[in-house]
């Protein structure tokens, strides 16, 4: 019995200290989610400096992430790129794993890991210091994150042998070649664009009809029509219709965040064996609601009751139990569905086009990860359940009842340590829309209105007084995260 | 368990002590690696390159014969590189090298003139007349110091080698002739650990 209470004492002390370690995701979820649709950012980046608990030291990429990203929307850009750049830092500290830390995360869960970023993540981590760079017309240091990023594309490509996970980013190259071309590197230009068309056929998102159009004519332009028939690019207009071929532009560029990015939750499945001969199956959705299933299952033999009856230990009341836990993506509705740029004293007009789609991108990775993540967590439940059993079998008594609860109890603390790894950065946009609109050198004033489905006005956002010089590509941003 | 409580109790200090923050100074040309990226050495290594260089090469001596000390103006230096990199750690090296030769005199740069600018603007309407600066006295420059950073890098796993050019050159202004181009390449092996302990 003394050996049976140790046990216990020990498994509850090492459930609650790695209760600690389950899933915060949904805690800053919550502190965070009315300043964000308010468009109270600094609040956010106030309750988050206030709060670093809401992220211990595992999570600190994304830490320094989410305020970078609160403080891009709150258009404080020096500020942002102090946080994301400190963020890469961190990631490219994690490359190193710590042997130890692995071992315990096999015998937990995946959340005693420091989080590292998922791809996508960190190409719109490098996509943000860009556009922080380029909103402050710094075009130069948004090609330095272009050359950055491009290495981490190359180490992808390299080691997916089988030519099927995300190893590139549309929007990421489609933005570079926007400033190569602002830097007079037009051949870079062409590069990037075609890197952007093939990243948009090879992947989750679509190629927008008007990208596809200025691909193809850009591509004639720059004397490479052979990229045309590489990439299989037709026009679907004449060139008179489409706005914006040639190098050097002078533009206006309205970058749109549209709606809130998803967030990851778990689901669990339960399923214990009273082997009496009762199976208890439970299903727990990210909601929180709980199915359960009674069925009838095998019974022990009759010698284990005779077993108690005579007063030896019996597997009477004795439990075999598996629990395993799996992340989901939980995607947020947005209000907004596209934006319309109008230049009021040019008298141009352009509707956005979404370059971006983070809920493709968080669904695409659970997709790339699926088979890592099923393994880690089979191997988990495997390791846990046999010392379980083991723990059980040293508690075994010959009262049924005695048995009954200390499994219970035995099965209750090992679910304490099951836990998905539903940690993301759920603070990007749901969606990335781009406006572009060719103007002549001069001073500009530009609204921008964020539409819903129906094409109602939810909100707009004025930016006077533009200069903008020859050649110049001027950035503007809105967020409209309802 | 009350040997391993004191053993506890007596590195428990000592624990403490290794985990503190320890600041040591070190001479401002030592060499410490500790990422692989461009750092103060590299930049170091540039200025003290290129100054030699510029300072040899027969573009001065043209100046020099006909008793002249040409004017210098610091253009711009493109980092066409894969790292962030602040060009002035070298480029003000090599300004005050140039200056301090006595052989090279510097004008404000761009940026520099901006706000020297705006200061007389502020003295023509504030200050008084016989102290108050006037527009149009500035010293114009001969030449311009322009400039890439390029770097190629290679990467396979935790293993990267990367290369980095810097070229910097003199360019007279009036007839766009180049008199003078130096240049330093740097290459680094870089390998990080895959697994700690």
């Amino acid at each position: 019995m003394k050996k049976a209470l140790l046990i216990i004492i020990v498994g509850a002390a090492v459930a609650v200290v790695f209760q600690s370690c389950a899933p915060r995701s949904a805690l800053r979820q919550d502190s965070l989610a009315s300043a964000i649709v308010n468009g109270d950012y600094l609040t956010a980046v106030k309750n988050i400096q206030q709060n670093p608990k809401l992220y211990g030291k595992l999570n600190q990429y994304l830490y320094y992430m989410d305020i970078g990203v609160l403080f891009h929307y709150a258009q404080l850009y020096d500020s942002s790129n102090v946080y994301l750049q400190r963020a890469v830092d961190i990631n490219q500290e994690l490359f190193t794993r710590s042997v130890t830390n692995e071992a315990a995360a096999i015998l937990t869960n995946d959340n005693v890991r420091p989080y590292r970023s998922r791809p996508y993540e960190l190409s719109m981590l490098h996509q943000l210091i860009a556009f922080n760079f380029l909103a402050k017309g710094n075009t130069e240091s948004a090609l330095v994150e272009t050359r950055r990023a491009q290495l981490l594309f190359n180490e992808w490509e390299r080691k997916d042998k089988n030519g099927t996970k995300y190893t590139n980013d549309p929007m990421f190259h489609y933005i570079s070649s926007i400033s190569y071309d602002a830097a007079g590197e037009y051949d870079n230009s062409m590069i990037s664009l075609y890197k952007a068309i093939e990243a948009f056929q090879n992947g989750p998102l679509k190629l927008p009809e008007e990208v596809q159009n200025y691909a193809y004519y850009q591509f004639i332009k720059n004397d490479r029509e052979g990229d045309n028939a590489l990439l299989k690019l037709n026009a679907t207009r004449p060139q008179s219709q489409v706005d914006g071929i040639g190098n050097e532009l002078t533009e206006i560029i309205v970058i749109g965040y549209a709606g809130r990015g998803p967030a990851l939750d778990e689901k669990s499945w339960r399923g214990t064996w009273v082997k009496d001969g009762l199976l208890v199956v439970t299903h727990t959705d990210p909601s929180g609601a709980i199915e359960t299933m009674t069925l009838p299952a095998p019974s022990l033999p009759e010698k284990e009751l005779q077993n108690a009856e005579k007063g030896q230990k019996t597997k009477s009341g004795t439990t075999f139990h598996v629990k395993f836990s799996l992340p989901v993506i939980k995607k947020n509705p947005s209000q907004t569905d596209r934006f319309v740029a109008r230049c009021v004293n040019c008298g141009k007009t352009a509707e956005s086009i979404v370059i971006n789609d983070l809920d493709k991108q968080l669904e695409k990775n659970l997709e790339d990860t699926r088979a890592a993540t099923m393994t880690r967590t089979v191997i988990r439940v495997v390791l846990r359940t046999i010392a379980a059993e083991k723990a059980k079998n040293e508690m075994q008594t010959a009262n049924p009842m005695a048995n009954l609860l200390l499994n219970v109890g035995t099965d209750l603390l090992a679910d304490q340590l099951e836990h998905a790894d539903a940690r993301n950065c759920f603070l990007v946009p749901k969606q990335v829309h781009i406006a572009r609109i060719p103007v002549n050198p001069g001073t500009w004033s530009v609204s921008v209105d964020a539409l819903n489905q129906q094409g109602m006005v939810i909100g707009t956002k004025t930016f006077d007084s533009l200069t903008i010089k020859r050649g110049e590509k001027r950035y503007l941003f809105y967020s409209s995260l309802k | 368990m009350n040997k391993i409580l004191k053993v506890l109790l007596l590195i428990a200090p000592v624990l403490a002590v290794g985990c503190s923050t320890k600041v040591t100074r070190v001479q401002t040309d030592s060499v410490i690696d500790l990422t692989g990226r461009w750092n103060d050495t590299d930049s170091r290594l540039v200025a003290e390159e290129m100054i030699k260089d510029c300072l040899s090469q027969r573009w001065l001596y043209s100046w020099e014969s006909q008793n002249k000390r040409p004017v210098v103006i610091i253009g711009k230096v493109v980092n066409k590189s894969h790292e962030h990199i602040s060009v002035e750690t070298f480029t003000k090296d090599m300004e005050r090298a140039l200056l301090n030769s006595g052989k090279v005199n510097f004008v404000a740069s761009k940026t520099e003139r901006e706000q020297l600018r705006e200061e007389r603007d502020d003295m023509a309407e504030n200050a008084s007349v016989t102290t108050a600066k006037s527009d149009g006295e500035e010293t114009g420059a001969d030449l311009m110091l322009l400039g890439t950073i390029n770097s190629v890098p290679d990467q396979n796993g935790n293993k990267a080698v990367v290369f980095y050019q810097t070229n910097l050159e003199l360019i007279e202004i009036e007839s766009n002739t180049k008199v003078w181009i130096g240049e330093k390449k740097i290459k680094k092996f870089v390998e990080r650990a895959n697994t700690k302990f």
